[in-house]
């Protein structure tokens, strides 16, 4: 990818501090960035005017018995560390598997083949803005393949659309899914298509909110 | 029979939690005890739930997103670092990022820019103060000096999360309109904290 220049990324810093640059301006800026102090040191002094601005939001009371249900949630109990936490619906995601595979194996089981097919699993974290979002397993069978996606986006409510782009670039539309609290978990068969490349989360007006690239689990 | 007597001095060994700092209400919240939580919760509700509404406009839903904030400083509050700001500006900051992502997938929210200035500059005061630093109310003053169609810009995009073209089409002007108006007033902004001393960088 070829550097951008210094008077490109100055451009492009107060987006970035911002937290509205797009993925290519972010991505070109800190690239730059990296390697260059001036720019870095522009975008440290903005970053800090812009986290100060975000503080300035006016305090608001919130409703009555709010203070009293937050401290219910939080109080006398020690965090989980964050690996437990953050890694606990992998494990659902992995008892997913386990049922989806099963699934696969009785649909197999009845209709008398005499071999169990092949099968891959492919895995991938979904990232959206560099930071992950969630899994995705999907276990390639006789076709139609499962995939099993889990995701924490937020604490949002509303609708999130799922494709698959298999290896040729095709979109093999998956569904729609409804997110709880941000909280969203889901299995179900994925079109036939080509070698499954990639997962792709987005809202309904079609905005990509996150990636998985699939590659085949350890 | 109260035993602070003249006669009798008790020696206060610890102060009231209210007068505690921030730094150490957030190490309590993290430690799970009971009565700092309470605490950490009652000085930063305002503050997460102002940030949610200010973005989202929904109660409802700034209701859940202040509550996931709390949680989410419950949960990595061990890596906060108070270097980089305070930790009411830390959890502004998580609350900020939370409401922008629900604001994603809901529909387009259309903010009242010159009600969302006049609110933020009316919030300069000593109580402010307290909670959010001295770089607060010299943003606040540089904010006022700004031309209202720059300060609603950077406001929309600063605190209400919205992107360049969000803010275009919430003031009614062109795309590159939106982007000059936005990044002129963060070069000012943060201009005016150097001219006050307030960077410190």
């Amino acid at each position: 990818m070829a550097d951008t220049s210094c008077g490109d990324t100055r451009e492009l810093l107060p987006d970035v501090a911002l937290g509205i640059a797009d993925a290519g301006e972010w991505t070109a800026a800190l690239a730059h960035a990296e390697s260059c102090a001036p720019c870095r040191e522009e975008l440290r002094r903005l970053s800090d005017t812009a986290d100060g601005l975000a503080a300035l939001a006016p305090p608001v009371e919130p409703p009555p018995g709010f203070g009293e249900r937050a401290v219910a949630a939080l109080g006398g109990r020690q965090p989980v560390p964050a690996r437990t936490r953050r890694h606990a619906w992998r494990w659902a995601a992995a008892a997913g598997v386990a049922a989806a595979v099963a699934a696969g194996a009785v649909a197999w089981a009845t209709t008398g083949g005499t071999a169990p097919p092949q099968r891959a699993v492919l895995t991938g974290q979904l990232i959206s803005g560099g930071h992950t979002i969630g899994d995705v397993v999907l276990v390639e069978t006789a076709r139609p393949h499962i995939i099993t996606v889990h995701v924490q986006y937020g604490a949002a409510d509303g609708a999130i659309r799922c494709v698959v782009v298999d290896a040729g670039g095709r979109v093999l539309p998956v569904g729609t899914f409804t997110l709880n609290g941000g909280w969203g978990s889901w299995t179900t068969a994925v079109p036939a298509g080509g070698r499954p490349h990639e997962a792709v989360l987005t809202n309904r007006w079609g905005t990509v909110l996150a990636k998985a690239v699939l590659a085949p689990a350890h | 029979m109260n035993p602070a007597t003249p006669d009798c001095p008790v020696r206060r060994i610890a102060p009231p939690v209210a007068d505690l700092p921030d730094e150490t209400l957030l190490a309590g919240l993290c430690a799970g005890d009971g009565k700092l939580t309470a605490a950490f919760v009652q000085r930063f509700q305002a503050k997460v739930y102002g940030v949610a509404m200010a973005v989202t406009a929904d109660p409802g839903v700034a209701e859940d997103i202040a509550q996931q904030a709390l949680e989410r400083a419950w949960q990595h509050g061990r890596t906060y670092d108070p270097r980089r700001g305070t930790v009411a500006a830390w959890l502004a900051a998580i609350a900020r990022n939370l409401a922008i992502d629900a604001n994603r997938i809901r529909r387009p929210v259309l903010l009242d820019a010159a009600d969302l200035v006049a609110r933020v500059v009316a919030g300069d005061s000593p109580e402010a103060r307290a909670v959010a630093g001295e770089t607060a109310s010299e943003l606040i003053a540089a904010l006022r000096e700004l031309p209202p169609e720059q300060a609603r810009a950077v406001v929309l995009a600063g605190i209400g999360g919205l992107t360049a073209s969000e803010v275009a089409q919430n003031e009614g002007i062109p795309l590159g309109t939106a982007k000059t108006r936005i990044r002129t007033a963060l070069h000012r902004l943060r201009a005016a904290l150097v001219d006050a001393g307030a960077d410190h960088g």
